[in-house]
């Protein structure tokens, strides 16, 4: 038996890479609200021409035809289905993209047969392991109606005529829109936490496999096997209530018990969304069982904006039947709505009036009733540890425990009513984080974080992590006598060392908490670890990834309010853990403003010349009226603009006759969507989507006349520029004019520019300079091929300035990214070139950078927003030239262009993701050079 | 007024917006470890240092895609598509595109192909992807199964791991996280060196 329960196992198959919600409807139309087909005549499905696989056309839709009617069989629903017309041509890799991405309905719910499998060969690769697909496929909002579904199956992977039909079973229900569930599944799949086999003995173990107790809509299909209990084609009775719950007969209700309730956090306030409810019969626990997600009605997650959240409801229970409710952790199966994790809650019991934060998890209490009985209620808080308590962070030191906090915590905008307390020295709000790879990469990207010292500590070898607080003005996480955790291939893991630390946070004063955030402190005892992060980010959502260190230990008073304020220690020389025993007082992030909508109004609203006018604004900045005034060069690299629901930027700015523009969105989590108006008449000039870095946004056009311009930020697809894009959040909006001429250069590639004014460069009066694809200048000689920038280079090479020298493709998509261009302008007395939106290779990051050549011997390096990678900026003679080693160019002060002056900017010099390029937004200036010196050096 | 266009076009499609509705699930043939090395065409492990949105024409149609680009730091199986002094990248072009898909003025339109991987910018994955097709996609075999997050020294796929190493001679636990090291040296062992 136990190598024939092995067998069986490896042939498992995963039904639904990422479905959407579990025990519930896969698409919701409002809130509490499903999708629904209509169920006053049949759902008409239309079938394929061709074969499917192993079984010719007439088979095959017998088969489709006998899944769907194993789910019209539901004597409690009232959904039908019917076939229709075989679709107009038998779907073949020819023509079947019509069908599979459909712009528009066009009546047909489409049953693709792939006989070859060659379709999805040509969409997935061969291989994939792909067998189907399916769902609704468009719908009517106004009624909440399914209009149309789709479902594409691959003929040749199905090992045989039960299989097809397993799976055929399965996706029907997703065509139906039911998500995916999880009761006796699980327990099958070797789920022994929580309430299953120990609690609801099967009569052998065996009956788990083989007495048919496998939801249909369990996540994993353990067939064929031939024994029908293992497929999927039964349904169980949670597969019954599903359906019967979307599409009830009229004594659905009125012929069964429905129970309903919450489950909240261990505060017993906040309800929590995303928790398996499970309802056994304790007569019939396999047979009878059924389960659902709370908040399945919803894509909320807050209940400040919805009412179902946490919620759940269950009809169809059996009357008179004694039923035990409980929650259970979702395990594998790829379900889209990220999971909860009971960590350290334990899966337990509804236990009634006895139900509380610290209730035994196996207390039941049995619920029972008569048909058409409601038991309302049933609410589940739950569990969680108690002041002082360990928590256990795992054998690595990695995990950590979601607390709920005595009060509400206001942090970068948002409300939370727990924190996760991380093994790793730090805190994140809203989800865990187990990396114990701190970096500022990490630390900007991930979620909101404060990070006491962030290293990969491990309190299974010493020390405790645990938590305080007196339940009403402070919550404290703590990390006491920590060690970092060490090893090498002889003592395998050991501990280093000794942390301690805490960060506390107190209550919000008054009604202000929203809007300034709690006030919390990291408060340092003893820190043996050189390297680690300290401070705090805004996560993802609002930082830029521009965000520099700040040296923690020089900070006094309270640091106020920003995307993140951090410091990253690498433990090398230099850079080694400064603030053992030191304290930062933080006053709070709150309500992180639009510096571009914020309520003050214009200074400076005029069309001077001056610096001073980038963000002056009139009023919000939601139409061309009220554009925000900028002028180009601009990017609001230290000034937060955001993106929030239902929300549009718009920026004004002048351009003249033949400026070629670059407008980009070069930061964000958003998926822009930019628009240039006309600013006098509001006529749309031209939109892009996509044109930037990943789903970033990029236009560069000339214009050949003067005009007020002005720029929408926006998100897709918001074509319409009324605001209503789909994703929200802080980006980073560039804009320049130029003027001057634009060469196209490739990878590794050099151009000549002749230099109308002459140029003089470490005593040589030149004529003209090459421009090399790499973000540099040589003068001589090109050098296209120099792609990896050294200090060695610079000296030995060609007489050099290096404007931002790195391995940088303007070509872009000749291998991956967007093309960027060079422009290179000369006026009276000068020659400027620029680097506009150029990318690294391989990369899509963009660069903007330009070098201004002054005709007696002046530089100016100017940088607007960069990639933060790596690079080598100065200047040098080259020739075999001295090394003098490098200058700080960011404290460069009216240096002259002669000799050898550089800084190389590396990735892991200060941080681990970025390089410490510190020039963006900013200037290098060189001087003009001492002829006579230059003079001797020409002889 | 003359407008000259230098680069980027325009998708000017207005419609009536509304957020895409969640739908559709796919059915994947579960594979362990194994199975996943089999099938899988390339094998690497990279860091994710573009995304680019595009189309693709299939079956008379013009599909959406979604391109990966890769600084390779550990290469297993396969080719790479450009290799630059030291420095190897990989590009995977998925078919599917992590934007939302547009509602019309009179229905909702549910996006079918969103189960597939999205990876993030920055993030470092192990990657078992199919060969490219005619038409230059792949997908991480059985979809998130030969996609593997990394952290802390530790490997785990969308799967969870369920059931990634039964059946093969690698030791390790049924569900959840496995030591990545360990996972190389097997592959390795059992792939050979590209």
């Amino acid at each position: 038996m136990k190598n024939e329960l092995k067998t069986l196992i490896a042939g498992v198959s995963l039904l639904g890479a990422s479905a959407a919600m579990a025990g519930g409807p896969l698409a919701n139309c409002g809130d509490g609200v499903p999708f629904r087909w209509s169920t006053e005549s049949p759902v008409i499905f239309n079938p394929d021409q061709g074969d499917l696989g192993p079984l010719n056309n007439i088979d095959a839709t017998q088969q489709v035809d006998d899944a769907f009617q194993q789910w019209e069989n539901v004597g409690t629903a009232t959904i039908s289905y019917e076939p229709g017309a075989p679709l107009p041509v038998d779907v073949d890799i020819t023509n079947f993209g019509q069908y599979l991405d459909n712009a528009v309905p066009d009546g047909l719910s489409a049953i693709v047969y792939d006989d070859t499998g060659e379709i999805f060969e040509l969409i997935y690769g061969p291989g994939s392991g792909i067998l189907g697909f399916a769902g609704p496929e468009f719908g009517i909002t106004a009624t909440c109606t399914i209009t149309e579904g789709l479902a594409f199956l691959n003929g040749p992977a199905f090992g045989d005529a039960q299989a097809s039909f397993d799976v055929m079973v399965h996706e029907f229900g997703h065509f139906s829109n039911l998500a995916h569930v999880q009761v006796n599944g699980n327990i099958v799949n070797g789920d022994n936490n929580g309430p299953g086999a120990d609690v609801y003995p099967p009569a052998s173990p065996a009956d788990l496999f083989f007495g048919d107790v496998i939801e249909t809509m369990y996540p994993f299909y353990f067939g064929p096997t031939g024994i029908p209990g293992m497929g999927t084609a039964s349904l169980e009775k949670d597969d019954e209530i599903s359906l019967s719950s979307l599409y009830p007969s009229e004594d659905f209700a009125s012929g069964s018990v429905t129970i309903e309730g919450s489950v909240f956090l261990p505060n017993g306030e906040t309800p929590l969304s995303g928790v398996n409810v499970i309802a056994r019969n304790v007569d019939n626990p396999y047979e009878d069982a059924t389960g659902i997600l709370t908040g399945a009605l919803t894509d909320e997650t807050s209940a400040s904006f919805s009412d179902v959240v946490g919620r759940f409801s269950i009809t169809g229970l059996t009357p008179g039947a004694t039923y035990e409710v409980f929650i259970d952790e979702i395990g594998p199966g790829g379900f889209s709505t990220p999971p909860v994790l009971f960590s350290p809650s334990p899966e337990e019991f509804y236990s009634g009036a006895l139900e509380s934060n610290s209730d035994d998890p196996l207390l039941s209490e049995s619920i029972s009733g008569n048909a058409g009985d409601v038991i309302s209620n049933v609410d589940i808080i739950l569990n969680q540890l108690q002041p002082g308590d360990p928590i256990n962070t795992g054998l690595f030191g990695d995990d950590g425990a979601e607390i709920a906090t005595p009060f509400p915590i206001y942090f970068c905008g948002e409300e939370y009513n727990t924190v996760w307390i991380n093994g790793n020295g730090n805190i994140s709000f809203g989800a865990q984080n187990i990396d114990f790879s701190e970096s500022d990469g990490d630390h900007l990207f991930g979620p909101p974080r404060i990070a006491g010292h962030w290293r990969d500590l491990s309190s299974f070898f010493g020390g405790i992590v645990t938590f305080d607080t007196d339940g009403s003005t402070y919550f404290e996480a703590i990390w006491e006598d920590v060690p970092e955790l060490g090893f090498d291939f002889l003592q395998g893991f050991f501990p280093i060392g000794s942390n301690s630390f805490s960060i506390r946070i107190s209550k919000p004063s008054g009604n202000s908490g929203p809007k300034r955030g709690n006030k919390f402190e990291i408060r340092r005892g003893d820190i043996s670890a050189t390297a680690g992060l300290s401070g705090f980010s805004c996560g993802g959502t609002l930082t830029s990834g521009l965000e520099e260190e700040t040296d923690l230990s020089r900070k006094r008073g309270r640091i106020g309010q920003d995307t993140a304020v951090f410091e990253q220690f690498l433990g090398t020389e230099g850079e080694e853990t400064d603030v053992s025993g030191k304290k930062n007082r933080f006053r709070g992030v709150g309500e992180l403003e639009d510096r571009f909508e914020m309520a003050y109004r214009g200074e400076d609203d005029d069309d001077d010349d001056d610096d001073d006018d980038n963000g002056s604004r009139t009023s919000d900045n939601n139409s061309v009226a009220d554009a925000t005034r900028i002028k180009a060069p601009f990017a609001n690299v230290d000034r937060l603009a955001k993106l929030e629901a239902g929300d549009i930027d718009f920026y004004k700015f002048k351009v003249k006759a033949d400026d070629i523009v670059a407008i980009e969105v070069v930061r964000g989590p958003i998926d822009s969507l930019i628009g240039l108006f006309d600013a006098d008449t509001g006529d749309l000039i031209f939109a892009d989507d996509d044109g930037g870095n990943g789903l970033l946004s990029r236009i560069l056009l000339q214009f050949n006349v003067d005009l007020n311009l002005a720029v929408a930020v926006t998100s897709f697809p918001d074509f319409g520029f009324t605001g209503n894009g789909f994703s929200t959040g802080a980006y980073v909006l560039s804009v320049n004019t130029y003027q001057g001429d634009v060469l196209f250069l490739g990878d590794d590639d050099s151009q000549v520019v002749e230099l109308p004014n002459g140029f003089r460069f470490q005593g040589e009066k030149y004529d003209s300079v090459n421009l090399n694809s790499n973000g540099n200048l040589t003068f001589l000689a090109g050098d296209p091929f120099g792609f990896v920038e050294s200090a060695d280079e610079l000296v030995n090479g060609p007489p050099r300035i290096a404007t931002l020298w790195d391995d940088l493709n303007p070509a872009g998509g000749g291998f991956f990214g967007s093309s960027g261009l060079y422009i290179v302008d000369n006026d009276k007395e000068s020659t400027t070139i620029h680097g506009v939106s150029i990318a690294e290779f391989f990369s899509s990051s963009p660069n903007y950078f330009s070098v201004e050549l002054e005709e007696e011997g002046e530089i100016e390096l100017s940088y607007g927003v960069t990639a933060r990678s790596d690079a080598l900026v100065g200047i040098s003679e080259g020739g075999g030239a001295a090394d003098p080693g490098e200058t700080n160019l960011s404290r460069l002060d009216d240096e002259e262009a002669g000799g050898t002056i550089y800084e190389t900017f590396t990735v892991g010099a200060t941080t681990t993701s970025f390089s410490d390029f510190d020039l963006i937004d900013d200037e290098v200036e060189f001087e003009e050079g001492d002829d006579d010196d230059d003079d001797d050096d020409d002889d | 007024m003359k407008i000259r266009k230098l680069q980027v076009g325009i998708a000017a499609l207005l419609c009536l917006m509304a957020m895409p509705a969640i739908v559709t699930a796919t059915v994947v043939r579960h594979m362990n470890l194994d199975a996943l090395m089999e099938n899988a065409g390339t094998i690497f492990r990279g860091t994710v240092i573009g995304i680019e949105v595009g189309t693709v024409e299939a079956g008379g149609a013009e599909l959406p895609t979604t391109t990966y680009a890769f600084r390779v730091l550990e290469m297993f199986k396969g080719e790479a598509t450009a290799i630059k002094g030291d420095e190897v990248f990989m590009t995977i072009t998925m078919i599917g595109s992590p934007k939302g898909v547009q509602n019309g003025a009179d229905f909702v339109r549910f996006n079918v192909l969103r189960d597939m991987p999205k990876l993030e910018q920055g993030a470092e994955y192990l990657l078992f992807t199919t060969p490219e097709s005619d038409i230059g996609l792949s997908v991480t075999v059985g979809v998130g199964q030969g996609l593997f997050d990394l952290e802390g020294g530790m490997a785990i796929n969308q799967s969870h791991n369920a059931r990634l190493l039964e059946g093969t001679s690698m030791g390790g636990p049924a569900v959840g996280p496995i030591d990545y090291r360990e996972m190389a040296d097997y592959i390795r062992s059992k792939v050979g060196t590209p």
